[in-house]
């Protein structure tokens, strides 16, 4: 009987374990009021801009983006939060279909708290024919509003005080 | 004058009869050689890069090595149009869509055809990206890949790869089925 009820015990417990297992891997989804949560939850936020001065042999992702790319650090106590929060009054992000051409980074748009990061967005940098553009968010392909992103890199424009000198290029301030 | 490692490589000039070629016929004789290196270059490249996991030096090794990759660095290769300047990364390639692995050497060409084009305004390409690298790929770097046996691309969508020379490269994937 105790062998009984160990083999049942086993038995459940292999059979819930790989659900939890593919459960815990599954990206996290969002929708434009997931940003909007993830936004109120933020203490800080990071902001990179490559630019168009820089080409590469290929096109460039999340890791030469923030490599390469000025950056701007604000935090919640910073008077600039309100307004980046009005950047993200216009934000529309929705799954991009799986056969779209990965896009050429230039953008990106970094949440966090203590524990890490909270949301992270990476998106293409807008030509002004351009209405919507790809890019990434939560590790998944997405295409966004080209206004939002339009925002953001106005509200870094206006914002040069939040610059961050160490390890960005000189051209950025 | 040989690299080491290189045997009789394209850099070295030979002497005919020991009359030195003169420059032109010398430089057509490298261009010939150069174009018929590429099945080399390979396996020269892939040679290369046993040894190197061999002798450890690829951080192939256990605990507490130090990676290859670290002394040459991540910063990708790149074209600065501001201030006309191509900065290149020697260590990285570049795996493409067709899964071929494009050489330093080739990165370095992609981006000095941007110096040559003098790029004024690109614009939006749905296949490129933008016109310029459209411009890039089409005319320099597909007729000078064919001529080096390098992979060719259609697109500009490529991932940086630590790789073990300068010319080190791969073809790409056959199609499948």
């Amino acid at each position: 009987m105790k062998v009984f009820a160990l083999n049942a015990l086993l038995a459940v417990a292999l059979v819930a374990s790989p659900s939890r297992a593919v459960a815990s891997e599954e990206p996290p989804t969002f929708g434009s009021t997931d940003v909007a949560g993830a936004l109120r939850g933020a203490e800080v936020a990071e902001i990179y801009i490559l630019g168009r001065s820089s080409l590469f042999p290929g096109a460039p992702g999340p890791d030469t983006v923030r490599l390469l790319g000025c950056k701007y650090f604000l935090s919640r106590s910073s008077p600039a939060w309100a307004e980046l929060e009005a950047a993200f009054a216009g934000v529309d992000i929705r799954l991009a279909p799986a056969t779209t051409r990965p896009a050429e980074l230039g953008v990106a748009l970094i949440l966090g708290d203590r524990a890490g990061i909270v949301w992270e967005m990476y998106a293409e940098d807008p030509f002004p024919t351009q209405t919507a553009v790809r890019g990434f968010s939560q590790r998944r392909r997405v295409e966004m509003s080209a206004t939002f992103v339009r925002a953001l890199e106005a509200f870094a424009t206006r914002n040069r005080d939040y610059g961050v000198a160490d390890g960005a290029p000189r051209v950025c301030h | 004058m040989k690299c080491p490692g290189e045997g009789d490589g394209v850099f070295e000039n030979r002497k005919e009869n020991g009359v030195e070629p003169p420059p032109a016929a010398a430089f057509a004789e490298r261009g010939q050689r150069l174009a018929e290196r590429p099945a080399a270059a390979v396996a020269s490249g892939r040679q290369r890069e046993e040894r190197l996991v061999e002798s450890g030096r690829t951080g192939q090794r256990g605990m507490g090595h130090q990676p290859r990759e670290a002394a040459v660095g991540d910063s990708p290769t790149r074209f600065n149009t501001d201030l006309n300047q191509v900065e290149w990364n020697p260590g990285l390639g570049y795996r493409l869509t067709g899964g071929g692995i494009m050489s330093p050497a080739m990165a370095l060409i992609h981006e000095l055809a941007h110096g040559v084009n003098r790029i004024v305004f690109a614009q939006y390409d749905s296949d490129y990206g933008t016109t310029e690298e459209r411009r890039a790929i089409v005319t320099y770097d597909q007729a000078i890949a064919a001529l080096l046996g390098e992979p060719t691309r259609q697109d500009h969508n490529a991932q940086p790869v630590h790789v073990p020379t300068v010319l080190y490269h791969t073809p790409n994937l056959p199609p499948p089925g």
